[in-house]
């Protein structure tokens, strides 16, 4: 430009700020191809941040399409319009060649016809690729939030009220964006937490800590309630002060529900295997425990880590560990366990039986994965078919010594009888009596038989209350073995009968009297005496039942001290009859039938 | 039977007395009966040989099984009267012939005495 540096001129002054600023400045010169189009531009001028910005070294007096043939033929277009129309234009683009992008101010320096333009540029591609990275970030943020159909997601102001909501929160709380941007977020808290002051705490915190987990019951717009899991956070203005909340929230009601589910059936379960009397346990594979329930613990006193692999055996009988080795050798290829053995029990050292079984657990594919058992008391069961077997087995023993009786004392009383009618008579009798006695015996063990039960029994047989006023009966209750009932009753039946045919009973003024008592009642074997007393006998016939070889005074007089070790005195004289006897009672201990 | 002296061992009167009819009726001299342990035991030490016993098994208070034991050792042959099963006789004289009441007598010397 060929002026004196010495001289300070406005054009010298513009000269210093072109060269010493930062953006890059050229004046071009357009060139027109014969149809007026743009076709290149010549550099008439450049400043010194040119090179820099460009890239483009030596330019001035040089094409653009000499030094890059491939620029963009836009550029050529907007300098050529500045050129022809006069009018200066802004604009920024990129120019692929020189791998920048620019931020451009284009305008006429000269005539149209000059067609010169001075051009004001800046390379921006910094700055164009934080925007783009910024509008890419934004845009994947935007998916993400509104892609997270599962999560609720939205934000307030720093009073609670909302202003922003997403699809994902308007699926899980049933509002639409319109219905809740503006509203306080407290219309989602159930009505425990409103009352609770729960929205307070849960911003106060999040605003204290700037985040709080929030696993809880919400309200949904339709009434219904829906369990999230998830967290406030706090958000922030550059100056710290505080903007507002951000609150994602997962809805986990069906998660919870299904392990409430779950819980809730392993509750029962523990509760059922806990609650019933069996001892219950697992085995991995057969015999080895891996685990006992508490009813084991309690009953054997093992611990579950004792009990475990083969430290149940401990409790078992000794005598019956082989057994126990043996079922589950048995056992041991998939079929059942089934076995009885005594178990240890820890509070009274004694054994008890128990039956254990134990079944295979299969999964989907029939390997068998452990083994489930349970043992159960049978003691009592045991203790009670061994009583059963007892009292069948004494049954047959009384019905056949019954049968025995029957026979003898037919036989006994046909010798004594001088005819068929005779016999009958008296037979019937014995028997209607035998009858009553097998009644008492068969009662017998829920109430002893007495003696004033036989006494009064044969008596009411034989109608003697009828005569009330003459009869006395009196003594103690004293209770019988069952071993001796039958030949005294019998023997009782025998005095009853004669009384009532020959003695006391069949005279008008006859009385009896039947007394008893304890002798020595402390004494290791106490005496009963019974006094069968008969006073106002009519002088009887010589053959009946209360001669020396009756049967009834055979029984009195030889059948007692021969079956019961009883001692007897029989006397009838002067219309009176005394009869004694003495039983000595031996203990029940001893051995009752 | 005629000729034989047999021991009797019955707690029940009437039928040590049935018995001992029937047993005098066939020929027999019974010896007792016995209603207890300690009785059988004292005519089994007093009198002459026997040459046979027929014991129930449970007497009042006791087992009879004693005086099983002092026959066995004197060769004596002896029968079991009882309404007791098998499986209710002590397995130490589950050998012992083993007769149901009510007794057929007449079964009895068969068993003594072949």
């Amino acid at each position: 430009m060929g002026e004196d540096p010495a001289v300070d001129t406005p054009a010298r002054r513009y000269r210093m700020l072109f060269e010493a600023m930062d953006e890059g400045f050229c004046i071009i010169q357009v060139m027109f191809d014969p149809h007026d189009r743009p076709v290149d531009y010549r550099f008439l001028e450049v400043n010194a941040a040119f090179q820099h910005q460009t890239g483009l070294s030596d330019a001035v007096g040089r094409t653009m399409r000499s030094l890059r043939p491939a620029h963009e033929q836009h550029w050529f277009d907007i300098y050529g319009r500045v050129a022809r129309t006069g009018r200066a234009e802004r604009f920024e683009h990129a120019a692929a060649e020189l791998q920048a992008y620019y931020d451009v101010f284009a305008c006429p320096v000269g005539t149209s016809e000059e067609a010169t333009v001075g051009v004001l540029f800046r390379n921006i591609s910094g700055r164009r690729r934080i925007e783009e990275s910024l509008r890419d970030s934004e845009e994947r943020y935007r998916l993400i939030v509104e892609n997270a159909r599962d999560y609720a997601i939205f934000t307030t102001d720093a009073h609670g009220i909302v202003n922003d909501w997403h699809g994902g929160a308007e699926r899980i709380y049933g509002y639409s964006r319109d219905e809740m941007l503006g509203r306080g977020f407290d219309i989602l808290l159930t009505p425990e937490d409103r009352r609770d002051g729960g929205r307070e705490a849960e911003l106060r915190i999040a605003a204290e800590t700037g985040h709080v987990p929030v696993v809880r019951w919400r309200l949904r717009k339709d009434g219904g309630r829906v369990f999230i899991e998830g967290a406030i956070t706090a958000l922030r203005n550059p100056d710290g002060s505080l903007r507002g909340f951000l609150k994602i929230g997962q809805d986990v009601t069906a998660r919870r529900a299904a392990e409430e589910a779950l819980r809730e059936s392993r509750r029962r379960q523990r509760a059922l295997i806990e609650g019933i009397p069996q001892l219950v346990w697992r085995a991995s594979e057969p015999a080895h425990w891996t685990w006992c329930s508490p009813q084991w613990t309690a009953y054997t006193g093992l611990t579950e880590e004792r009990s475990l692999g083969l430290g149940w055996l401990e409790a078992v009988h000794p005598d019956d560990r082989e057994a126990a080795r043996m079922a589950w050798a048995r056992a041991g290829d998939g079929r059942p366990l089934d076995m009885e053995t005594r178990l240890l029990n820890a509070a009274d050292g004694g054994h008890r039986w128990f039956r254990t079984r134990a079944a295979p657990v299969r999964d989907d594919t029939g390997a068998t994965v452990e083994w489930l058992g349970t043992s159960t008391d049978v003691d009592d069961l045991r203790r009670l078919q061994d009583q059963q077997h007892v009292l069948v087995s004494e049954l047959q023993h009384r019905t056949r010594n019954l049968i025995a009786v029957v026979q003898s004392v037919a036989d006994q009383t046909l010798r004594s009888s001088d005819s068929l009618e005779a016999f009958k008579q008296r037979f019937v009798q014995r028997m209607a009596a035998l009858s009553r006695i097998q009644g008492l015996l068969s009662r017998s063990d829920l109430k002893a038989i007495t003696l004033g039960d036989l006494v009064r029994m044969e008596l009411d047989a034989l109608g003697a209350s009828a005569a009330a006023e003459r009869v006395a009966v009196g003594g103690p209750e004293v209770p019988l073995r069952n071993a001796i009932v039958q030949t005294l009753s019998l023997a009782i039946h025998e005095l009853a009968t004669n009384a009532r045919k020959y003695g006391a009973l069949a005279a008008a003024d006859g009385r009896l009297s039947v007394l008893w008592r304890l002798d020595d009642p402390g004494a290791q074997v106490p005496r009963l005496v019974i006094d069968w007393m008969e006073d106002g006998i009519r002088p009887a016939p010589p053959e009946n039942g209360r001669s020396e070889g009756g049967f009834g005074r055979r029984l009195i007089e030889r059948a007692l001290p021969y079956s019961l070790g009883a001692t007897t005195q029989y006397r009838l004289e002067r219309g009176a009859l005394r009869c004694r006897i003495e039983i000595p009672l031996h203990r029940r201990a001893e051995g009752d039938d | 039977m005629r000729g034989r002296r047999v021991l009797v061992v019955e707690d029940d009167y009437v039928l040590a007395d049935g018995m001992e009819q029937a047993l005098l009726a066939q020929g027999a001299m019974v010896v007792g009966p016995a209603a207890t342990v300690s009785q059988a035991l004292g005519l089994i030490a007093r009198a002459d040989p026997l040459d046979g016993a027929v014991l129930d098994v449970k007497l009042l208070t006791e087992w009879v099984y004693p005086v099983a034991e002092v026959l066995r050792e004197r060769g004596v042959p002896f029968v079991f009267a009882t309404g007791y099963d098998r499986s209710s006789i002590d397995p130490r004289f589950a050998g012992i012939p083993r007769i149901e009441k009510p007794v057929d007598v007449s079964s009895i010397a068969p068993l003594l005495f072949g």
